[in-house]
């Protein structure tokens, strides 16, 4: 496998010699033994809510900055707040009217800042896996300890918070090193979100041990289709349940997983809540779907094709 | 600037405002125990052609000087985007909203001033104009004249104190709140982060957050991020169907942000009706000020530091 050697000081790193292996998994292939979900289950289903914490006056990055605005940015500093003051309350809502128990993308922060928003999740027994510490803390710039220190401690303190292991991670803010794939193989966790190139899980290469990638799906992602790319509450009502039917028919040959990733200070607007429960019911109405958790995705695609190579 | 708090604490890493769930009790109802509450803004702005904002903002002058055509486009708003858009409210019975004005667009505004400043309505002062940023950039005095002035412009204007702010594209400086408090301010619509009224902390002033926020604004979802206006305003209507029904605490409020020059063009004003008239035939819907929610916020503080 080629090693590319990036550019790495230019994009702030301060380590010279690392190195990427890319891409991180082997070569899909079409002729790969077909995934069976529990029950026969055609898709499996899993939602993913955003649970963060976002600092009015972060430590700086040395690539990225966390506002566009000086500061105080007050506007998108207070846009984000919005989530933890009443969007996950209608999220939580919803995802009761409907049965729906899923993963929870933690910044492990609120453990400290806010714990009465991450134990209304605990309680309900959601899985809670790794998504840094604050959202405007990036892994751009890291050198390799830290970075290790830093993905170690999150994970740590959300374990002492829920009293399981965090058992997968999705970097925060989507930034990433070229170590970030090894620290997580070195911790010993067992899946990836950060990989956005199928429907299905796949093993990562075997330098990365036994990581599988699990389907996050930025297609659905709230951020990327209501804010990134501006779409109405109709138009992403439309995509979910296209991409939803669509993967929901080919599952009839072989397993599909549908996540739904969300920002409860996004879709807990008045303007779009509506829309998540419009998506859920439509999985309600399905039959052969396993509502289902990260973790569970991972164990059943490892059971599935035994060890890593 | 409010004290940027140790990591380690629980809470907020600032001192600005407090934590508050949408899930805690009111404790105030509105008229008729609606159980709805539409919290309507327009925004009135000047923007001056030969001025650019310190950094950029959404809606701004972005094409080269002298930049016309954007700038011509944005005077709809104090003409014939306003006219419709203020028929429509009169048409449906003086429906009460708050306006926010830029000082430097009064000028333009005096054969309309009896409408604006009907007495259902809430006049909020929108600084001074739309490339006028608050900021670290604006030497502490020279924003307070800035603020000051723009009081004393707007009050006159309106024939009534006008003690509400918000910023230009919701911008501040780390002295933006205590100069509003220490100039008379009492609410500021600055803040994104709740639907409901709530007291802000500056420098032992009475300052409430009021709810006016840029995320539900047709500037960001139509100008911006390019959705249509019948997309833009039906979400509203089918927010509110699922917020009626919800199990969150009454009232509920939907605070929407308009700006003439985006909402009262000939091809958006229809959808804004139609919108109006979906909102008023539910039944549990009353239109509500900026004012009515701070009223009802303290009158909830007053009960429940009775009890």
């Amino acid at each position: 496998m080629p090693r590319w050697p990036f550019d790495l000081k230019k994009q702030g790193n301060t380590c010279m010699t690392d190195t990427l292996d890319w891409p991180l998994s082997p070569w899909p292939r079409r002729d790969a033994a077909p995934l069976r979900w529990p029950d026969a289950a055609r898709v499996a289903f899993w939602v993913a809510p955003n649970i963060e914490f976002y600092e009015l006056v972060p430590p700086s990055n040395p690539v990225r900055a966390a506002w566009p605005r000086p500061t105080p940015d007050i506007l998108n500093v207070s846009a984000r707040d919005y989530g933890n003051r009443v969007g996950v309350w209608r999220c939580l809502e919803v995802f009761d009217a409907h049965g729906i128990r899923g993963s929870v993308s933690l910044n492990s922060a609120m453990c400290r800042h806010f714990p009465e928003v991450v134990a209304e999740f605990t309680r309900r027994d959601w899985e809670l896996f790794c998504h840094g510490d604050y959202n405007t803390r990036y892994l751009f710039g890291r050198s390799r300890d830290e970075e290790k220190t830093l993905i170690a401690d999150a994970c740590a303190e959300i374990a002492a918070f829920s009293g399981r292991p965090v058992r997968g991670m999705l970097a925060p803010a989507l930034t990433y090193t070229a170590n970030t794939f090894d620290i997580m193989a070195e911790l010993g966790l067992s899946y990836t979100l950060d990989l956005f190139d199928r429907d299905v899980p796949y093993r990562l290469s075997s330098r990365y041990g036994d990581l599988v990638s699990v389907p996050y799906q930025i297609e659905l992602n709230d951020f990327h289709a209501l804010t990134a790319q501006g779409m109405s509450g109709m138009l992403y009502l439309d995509k979910f349940r296209r991409h939803f039917d669509r993967l929901y028919a080919e599952g009839e040959h072989a397993g599909r997983v549908v996540g739904l990733p969300l920002h409860p200070y996004i879709i807990g607007l008045p303007q779009y809540i509506w829309v998540l429960d419009a998506m859920l019911a439509h999985v309600r109405q399905h039959d052969a779907v396993w509502i289902t958790t990260a973790d569970q995705i991972a164990d059943c695609f490892k059971a599935q094709t035994g060890e890593a190579a | 600037m409010n004290r940027i708090l140790h990591p380690g604490l629980a809470g907020y890493d600032h001192d600005i405002f407090s934590f508050r769930k949408a899930t805690e009790p009111r404790g105030w109802s509105l008229p008729e125990d609606a159980r709805i509450g539409i919290c309507l803004t327009i925004v009135l702005q000047h923007f001056p052609i030969s001025e650019k904002p310190a950094y950029p903002v959404p809606g701004m002058l972005a094409r080269p000087w002298p930049d016309i055509g954007s700038a011509t486009q944005r005077r709809v708003g104090l003409h014939e985007g306003l006219w419709r858009m203020l028929d429509a409210l009169e048409a449906r019975g003086g429906l009460p909203v708050n306006f926010v004005i830029e000082a430097d667009a009064l000028p333009m505004l005096d054969e309309l001033r009896p409408q604006i400043t009907a007495p259902q309505n809430c006049i909020f002062a929108g600084g001074r104009n739309a490339a006028l940023l608050h900021g670290p950039h604006l030497a502490e005095a020279e924003e307070a004249a800035v603020i000051a002035g723009v009081a004393t412009e707007l009050s006159d204007f309106a024939g009534r104190p006008v003690t509400g702010w918000r910023s230009p594209s919701n911008a501040q400086s780390p002295a933006t709140l205590r100069l509003l408090a220490e100039a008379g301010f009492t609410a500021c619509g600055d803040f994104n982060n709740d639907d409901r009224a709530y007291p802000l902390h500056a420098a032992g002033h009475a300052l409430w957050s009021v709810p006016m926020p840029h995320t539900v604004s047709d500037l960001h979802n139509i100008e911006v991020s390019r959705q249509s206006a019948a997309h833009y305003f039906e979400a509203f209507s089918a927010g509110a169907g699922w917020l009626a029904a919800s199990q969150e605490p009454g009232p509920v409020i939907i605070p929407i942000v308009l700006h003439p020059w985006i909402t009262g063009t000939p091809h958006r004003i229809g959808a804004f009706e139609a919108a109006l008239d979906s909102l008023m035939a539910r039944g549990d819907t009353r239109f509500v000020t900026a004012a009515d929610l701070v009223a009802g916020e303290m009158a909830a503080t007053s009960t429940a530091r009775d009890m």
